[in-house]
């Protein structure tokens, strides 16, 4: 069986959908047995899922006015 | 899987629609630039935050970002995708921002050691955490987290995890091997899940705290028994 360092290791692997059958079922199977990676694997997942969620740093409004002021005298300079 | 596919759909639909852009804005088309700016703003603004920190500094490395892609344009054939191309200066803008400050931004800074990023927060989070708190707060705590994460790990994570792109793109974004882009990543993953962790734990009630150290146990227990008969079969 994995070591629990070695399932850290390939946790993002795993997340990302990587890695061979093998390796995902070892890594499946200890999970399934260790509370503490399974409490790193859920909150890891988690995390990801709050991160996409809410969308973090949007453009400013004022930003992208500024933004499309700047580019103007070149846009329409045409 | 199904979703995978959905997402590398409307992802080479989306360089193709770019590309077409692209060409008409070499062609003479200016109009066409400004649906490029629209197209890749948002990434562009997250890309030079991530590097620079700052929204201030973000801001001017945008808007040279696009001017000098602008000016540039004429030289992009479409080697590597243009979102890519894109996101290569807009990190060089932000890079050179900070060099000017003398905040010296590296991204190159040497990896830190997985013990360093060792989850040492364990305890279980809620099952929907996002309902703990309002949108706005969870929001604020997510950036001022991806904020406190250092450089090189906050542009992989950004690139990676909020911007979606892939492992290969954000490599030849960054100019960084593909293992380094995935050993930051995990670093970056786990160093974000420890500075979220205090918000959505929930403290365990004793038949959990129970049930947890009994597997725990019977977990190590098996973990030496397999290595008590890895030891056997070697000798």
């Amino acid at each position: 069986m994995l070591s629990c360092k070695e399932v850290l290791a390939n946790m993002s692997c795993y997340i990302d959908g990587d890695g061979s059958a093998e390796l995902r079922s070892q890594l499946e199977k200890h999970v399934a047995r260790c509370p503490r990676c399974w409490v790193v694997f859920d909150t890891t997942n988690k995390t990801l899922r709050i991160v996409t969620d809410c969308q973090p740093f949007e453009v400013p409004l004022e930003v992208s006015a500024r933004l499309y002021t700047r580019l103007q005298g070149l846009l329409v300079g045409s | 899987m199904a979703e995978g596919e959905d997402l590398q759909r409307k992802d080479t639909r989306g360089a193709d629609a770019d590309l077409a852009l692209v060409e008409r804005v070499q062609a003479g088309d200016r109009r066409a630039f400004e649906t490029l700016v629209r197209r890749h703003e948002r990434r562009i603004f997250r890309t030079t935050l991530a590097v620079t920190g700052n929204e201030a500094d973000a801001e001017e490395a945008m808007q040279d970002t696009f001017l000098k892609a602008f000016q540039h344009i004429g030289e992009f054939r479409g080697d590597a995708r243009f979102s890519t191309w894109l996101t290569r200066i807009a990190i060089n803008e932000g890079l050179q921002r900070t060099r000017r400050k003398r905040e010296m931004v590296s991204l190159d800074d040497p990896e830190h050691p997985l013990e360093a990023a060792l989850p040492r927060r364990t305890d279980e989070w809620a099952s929907n955490p996002e309902q703990l708190c309002a949108a706005g707060e969870i929001k604020e705590l997510v950036e001022n987290a991806i904020r406190a994460l250092p450089a090189p790990y906050r542009v992989v994570f950004v690139l990676r995890d909020v911007e979606q792109l892939s492992t290969e793109e954000t490599s030849a974004a960054i100019g960084l091997s593909i293992p380094g882009v995935k050993s930051r990543l995990l670093r970056a993953r786990l160093m974000l899940r420890e500075a979220l962790a205090p918000k959505f734990e929930q403290a365990p009630t004793l038949r959990k705290r129970l049930r947890r150290a009994g597997m725990t146990m019977q977990h190590m227990l098996q973990m030496g028994l397999d290595h008590i008969a890895r030891r056997a079969e070697r000798r």
